[in-house]
């Protein structure tokens, strides 16, 4: 169980009149959430197992009320942390009790998007899906897909640096963003980049995306969009272990012919998904890869040959290649549905993220199972194998008392392996309060410190978000009072 | 510590074999210094009127996983290096380096983040940069990121200090991502060098649908890159039609870097795109962050920075 920063009492005490203030600065009442069962709906995100309801939340509908919602939090020390869709897994969007949240998820507008330019500017509350949507009849995408895609927000994706299955090929968020409309701690609005290829001056983007919203608030996104591929066709194969699956994957990466996906699944796994979509899984092998390419009819035909040859060489007992659009659909709906059907055979589950160089995969592989042994915890693992992104999902009952401890202490034993093999503890889902306290197995004390250095310069009272990120007695903030998570039901 | 010998150095320019000496050089400063690496991009920015330091002692790959296409390598090895080293495993970076003359290093290509042709497809020296080990302006030896591909642990330094001119911290080792040539796209960038033979030479980096304007009036010598979205622009002065080719860049959405000029020209005037004030506070920002005593080539880019 991890602890949290003490609230501020004295903040609390101004909670009527931080409200009042706040309503005046929205000039709607409608936009100021203060009822306590109300409020309960801010409580948590994907990971369900920390609960905190937040003092106050604040929807902003403009970037101009979100830079007065700052600038007051600013100027009263209130701490203020935005939410997009509330679906970190790593407990990015939870909230403290003395925490006022500016909900984004209002700011929904797609406002322009640019063909010659292969552009779209879009209000950080958009889902990531819906930018997709909206430009499929050009013959555009937004190629960054986590699995959340059709809750998941932009304004979040920047803020984690969010991958997905087919940034094996394209690439994660910050290879995709080109600019964004930045509000600073104190109120000021700052426009960074746009619509050309690079920036002037410092990498700001690349400082801001992945920051974990702590260094300021982005309210407008211009995201780069990609030609939608001829056609693609994903292709099943069952292996009868999970170590020939992990040793095919590391083989094909090797080749440098990337495909657009490779996504791992065990058996804990591929019986879950199969159970809860009906996507054709091979329901007798102990792991599955889902393997995409794409093109033309002739460059997929050459592909998938290449890809079969493979999996025959490391001992396929299965593969089938998707018949038609709508196999391949549900086959994708199987997989991004993944984490929700694990939620239909375990009560709770807490899923991890480290990275690991692909060549590494069967032997980490081997050694998550013996962890989850050791401490007696069935461990599913569905995951991006293509770049060694990992998904153990470590399955418990939260109603035993004092499990999350030891779900915890399982989690920590996997990211250490993951580290000693040349990896690191996460991937994608970034490292919010899950992973704040292993932050010290990847950085020293002074590599921490610059970090931090930069957090204090944009956010000297270190209001916005504050306790993830890094380990507390690290900042100084006493650990004093814990806030006590409560699992999920 | 020795002074350089070879190479586009400057005279004098103190050189050292280990990035702990390095840093331990830094830790001790009281008075500022120019970061240098193969010097190919020497003149571009303001001049930097301090004691120079040069990377070109640490050298050499540190890290190579042919079969993860991940190469490590310090600060100061030589693209040319790099690319044998590349090309024996039928391996290229992942990037186009630039050489305006000299011998460009890895450093050198990642704290200009100057991209060449290939931007569209396999993206800007910043798009591949793994994790850096880097020196800050205390003396501070530290490393970001990491040696895999999908990593957001903690902020992304090592991108951050991409395109950052060596103003906020000293590159001394760096992890990139490398590609099967299989995956090499034709260069373009033609006329090129007839750009680069002009005394002022200007390149724009344009929203595509502004880009074709400015091209069309441009008078002098001219190359186009990524699709359009790049100009190269050379002249025999600094501005087009009596504008201001960095007002006009910006009018247009994009910006412009002055990356040939005469060093008498670059003393009173900027290279680098002047930024809204907003924007300017924010670069503040990361300057205190990493080099608060202001050490490490100051006023390079812009005033104080």
């Amino acid at each position: 169980m991890l602890n949290m920063p003490s609230p501020s009492s004295a903040v609390l005490a101004r909670r009527e009149t931080i409200a009042s203030d706040l309503r005046q600065l929205l000039g709607d009442d409608e936009l100021l959430i203060t009822s306590a069962n109300e409020l309960k709906g801010y409580e948590t995100d994907g990971l369900a197992c920390y609960r905190t309801v937040p003092m106050l939340v604040a929807l902003a509908e403009t970037t101009e009320q979100v830079a007065a919602v700052l600038k007051y939090c600013n100027d009263n020390g209130v701490p203020v942390m935005a939410r997009g869709a509330g679906t970190s897994l790593a407990g990015g969007a939870l909230p403290q009790l003395d925490t006022v949240v500016l909900g984004l998820s209002k700011m929904n507008e797609i406002l322009d998007v640019n063909t010659e330019n292969k552009t779209a500017v879009v209000q950080a509350g958009v889902t990531n899906k819906n930018i997709s949507v909206a430009v499929d009849d050009l013959g555009l995408f937004y190629a960054p897909d986590p699995s959340s895609q059709i809750a998941c927000t932009i304004g979040g994706n920047v803020a984690m640096n969010s991958g997905g299955a087919h940034c094996l090929k394209y690439g994660v968020t910050t290879n995709h963003i080109l600019g964004v409309k930045f509000v600073t701690m104190d109120g000021e609005i700052v426009e960074i980049g746009g619509q050309a290829y690079d920036l002037p001056g410092y990498d700001l983007l690349g400082m801001i995306v992945g920051a974990e919203g702590q260094l300021g608030v982005v309210t407008e996104v211009t995201v780069r969009l990609m030609d939608k591929p001829e056609a693609a066709r994903p292709l099943l194969a069952g292996f009868d272990s999970a170590l020939d699956a992990g040793a095919c994957v590391a083989a094909i990466m090797a080749t440098g012919r990337t495909p657009v996906a490779i996504e791992f699944m065990d058996r804990p796994a591929i019986l879950a998904c199969e159970r809860f979509t009906g996507a054709g899984y091979p329901v007798e092998a102990q792991a599955l890869l889902i393997i995409e390419v794409e093109g033309s009819e002739a460059e997929i035909a050459e592909e998938l040959a290449f890809v079969e040859g493979m999996a025959r060489d490391h001992g396929a007992i299965s593969l089938r290649v998707a018949e038609d659009f709508a196999s391949a659909e549900n086959i994708w709906k199987g997989r991004k549905s993944a984490f929700g059907a694990i939620g239909q055979i375990s009560p709770d589950y807490l899923c991890m993220d480290g990275t690991i160089p692909v060549t590494k995969l069967p032997d980490v592989l081997e050694q998550i199972y013996a962890i989850g042994a050791r401490f007696g915890f069935e461990i599913a693992n569905i995951f991006h194998a293509g770049d060694g992104n990992m998904h153990p999902l470590i399955m418990y009952d939260s109603h035993r008392p004092g499990v999350l401890d030891e779900v915890e202490a399982c989690g920590a034993e996997i990211l250490k392996v993951c580290v000693d093999a040349g990896g690191c503890i996460t991937g994608e889902h970034g490292v919010g309060i899950e992973k704040r306290d292993h932050m010290p197995l990847m950085f020293s004390p002074a590599e921490l410190n610059q970090m931090k250095e930069i957090k204090r310069q944009f956010d000297p009272q270190w209001l916005l978000n504050g306790g993830k990120v890094f380990p507390l007695e690290e900042d100084g903030v006493p650990a004093g009072q814990v806030v006590p998570g409560r699992a999920a039901a | 510590m020795k002074a350089a010998e070879t190479g586009a150095q400057a005279p004098n320019s103190l050189i050292f074999d280990t990035p702990e000496a390095l840093a331990s050089h830094v830790a001790q400063l009281d008075q500022p210094i120019a970061v240098q690496g193969g010097g190919s991009k020497a003149g571009i920015g303001y001049p930097v009127d301090a004691a120079p330091v040069s990377t070109l002692g640490l050298a050499g790959v540190t890290y190579f996983e042919p079969k993860e296409f991940v190469l490590g390598a310090r600060a100061g090895t030589l693209i040319t290096d790099l690319q044998a080293v590349l090309d024996e495993h039928d391996l290229i970076l992942p990037f186009e380096p630039i050489a305006l003359g000299g011998e460009p290093t890895l450093g050198g290509v990642i704290a200009t983040n100057l991209g060449g042709a290939e931007r569209e497809s396999l993206g800007a020296p910043r798009d591949n940069v793994l994790g850096a080990q880097y020196i800050n302006g205390k003396g501070e030896l530290l490393k970001a990121g990491g040696r895999v591909v999908k990593n957001v642990s903690g902020y992304d330094i090592p991108r951050g200090l991409s395109g950052s001119w060596g103003t906020l911290a000293i590159l001394t080792e760096i992890t990139i991502k490398v590609l099967p040539k299989a995956r090499a796209v034709a260069q373009t960038g033609e006329g090129l060098d007839a750009v680069m033979a002009s005394p002022f030479v200007w390149r724009l980096s344009l929203p595509r649908d502004r880009a074709g304007d400015i091209a069309a009036a441009w008078p002098g010598v001219m190359a186009q890159q990524w699709d359009g979205a790049l100009l190269w622009l050379g002249g025999e002065a600094e501005a087009l039609q009596g504008r201001d080719i960095h007002a006009l860049a910006a009018a247009a959405g994009g910006h412009a870097l002055l990356v040939q000029s005469p060093l008498e020209h670059r003393r009173h005037n900027p290279c680098f795109q002047p930024l809204s004030d907003g924007n300017i506070a924010l670069h503040r920002l990361l300057k205190r962050a990493f080099d608060p005593g202001g050490m490490l080539n100051p006023g390079r880019m812009y005033e104080g920075i």
